[in-house]
Order: structure tokens, then C-alpha cells, then sequence
């Protein structure tokens, strides 16, 4: 069922492992999270508005 | 405006997520960056194949993970090998959970299977569904569930959260000490 390469050395996680507590679970959600919203909130490099505006201008000025 | 046009304005506007997945899913900030203009060149060579109505997000991070995949296979046998020496720098104790910093977790992420890593991401953080997941990995939706709960068991177990857990994942988290 796992296709996962660093699994064969070790043992693997059984698929009836207990579930994590729900505050573990929280836990991990909350810092999952906050480090996406982190990385999302960086403003948008010049370097993707100037890319997109180059597209869309060859697209509207024919050649 | 025209049709090129809200293409563009919508393009732009899933930058911060692209972004931030590229990132999280452990490239470099100036990788992350080139993986999303690559991604966003892509697109617009094939906008064509867009389906308008659909959710332009699931398809261009389906994009972007297969341009992510398709450079990660050339590369696979130098970054191979961070699994053991490197995770055991980053073994908290018991007791350290309510300080668990951003940066440990982030460490610990880098040390979860990248398959199992991406699907927690996806679902946990990007905001799709377990069949969006699923649709931008290429697999079924049962592999999605089943890897996102091996992700969170990974993580609980090298971040030393996983009191309850399986004692298989407590081996699994003595073996990387």
C-alpha cells in the first residue's frame, strides 16, 4: 500500500495505529497552518506581476 | 478587460498559495519562487486546456507539483540521505510541547515522506477537499486519508507529541535518535 522509499528500513506505521488525541491533532493543525499563513502572507515579488503583464500584453497586441 | 486579462488577474491572485505550498513543501525560497514562475508559464501555454469553471487553483497546483516532481526525480539521489543524522538534531523532549517552535515543526515537516507531507499540506493548510487532494496527486481518495494521517503520526512522533500514539511510532521516533 505504501509507495514510500524511506519506509523499507524501519517500521512502517501499522494502518490501525490509535489515533492521535484530538489536542495532538489540533496541535499539528494549528502549526501547520500558521506556517502557511506565514509564508502566504509575503507580498507578491514585482517579478510575477511584471511576468503576467508581459503575457497578457502579447496576448492583446497582435503581431 | 479582456479574456487574457482576467486570466492574468486570476493567475496572480493564487500567487500567495503557490507560493507557500512550494515553500512548505521544503524548497528554498528562491526555488519556491522559480518552481511558481515555471508553473505560471506553463499555465498560460496551456490555458487552452483549462476548463473555464473549474477551480483554477486545484489545476495550477497540479501543475506546479508535477513541475516540482518532475526536477525532484532528477535530483533524487543527492537529498536522499537526510533522514537519520539531521533528524536527530531535531528530537524535542517530552514536556517542551507548549513551546514547540516554528522552527522545529518546520524541521520535523522536512522529515515526513514527501508524499505523506504534501497531502497533510493540501488538506490542512491549502484548503482543498480530500478529492481535490486527491486530484492534484494523481491518486485516490482513500490514499489521500491514509496519508494524511500517517503525516500527522510521523510528525507526532518526531516532534515527541505522540503520547497515546502507537508504540510503532514511538519506534519510529527512537530510531531517528
Amino acid at each position: 500500500m505504501s509507495h514510500d522509499p524511506h519506509s523499507a528500513p524501519r517500521p512502517t506505521l501499522p494502518a490501525d495505529a490509535p489515533p492521535l488525541s484530538d489536542e495532538v491533532q489540533r496541535q499539528i493543525g494549528r502549526k501547520l497552518r500558521l506556517l502557511y499563513e506565514q509564508l502566504e502572507a509575503e507580498p507578491i515579488p514585482d517579478r510575477f506581476v511584471e511576468l503576467l503583464r508581459a503575457l497578457a500584453d502579447k496576448e492583446s497586441k497582435p503581431t | 478587460m479582456n479574456k487574457a486579462d482576467f486570466f492574468s488577474r486570476d493567475l496572480l491572485t493564487t500567487i500567495p498559495s503557490l507560493r507557500a505550498f512550494a515553500r512548505s513543501l521544503g524548497a528554498s525560497p528562491d526555488r519556491a519562487d522559480d518552481l511558481v514562475q515555471e508553473s505560471l508559464i506553463k499555465a498560460w501555454a496551456n490555458r487552452g486546456s483549462f476548463v473555464a469553471g473549474t477551480n483554477l487553483k486545484t489545476w495550477l497546483f497540479t501543475i506546479l507539483r508535477n513541475t516540482a516532481y518532475s526536477e525532484y526525480r532528477k535530483r533524487r539521489r543527492e537529498v536522499e540521505d537526510s533522514d537519520g543524522s539531521y533528524a536527530a538534531t531535531l528530537i524535542t523532549e517530552p514536556g517542551q510541547i507548549a513551546h514547540l517552535d516554528m522552527e522545529d515543526f518546520r524541521s520535523a515537516l522536512d522529515l515526513v515522506p514527501s508524499e505523506q507531507r504534501e497531502a497533510l499540506i493540501l488538506v490542512g493548510a491549502s484548503g482543498f477537499s480530500y478529492e481535490e487532494a486527491a486530484e492534484i496527486c494523481g491518486c485516490a481518495v482513500g490514499t489521500i486519508k491514509s496519508r494524511v494521517n500517517r503525516a500527522r503520526q510521523r510528525l507526532a512522533a518526531i516532534l515527541g507529541l505522540q503520547e497515546g500514539a502507537s508504540e510503532e511510532a514511538k519506534k519510529d521516533s527512537a530510531a531517528l535518535r
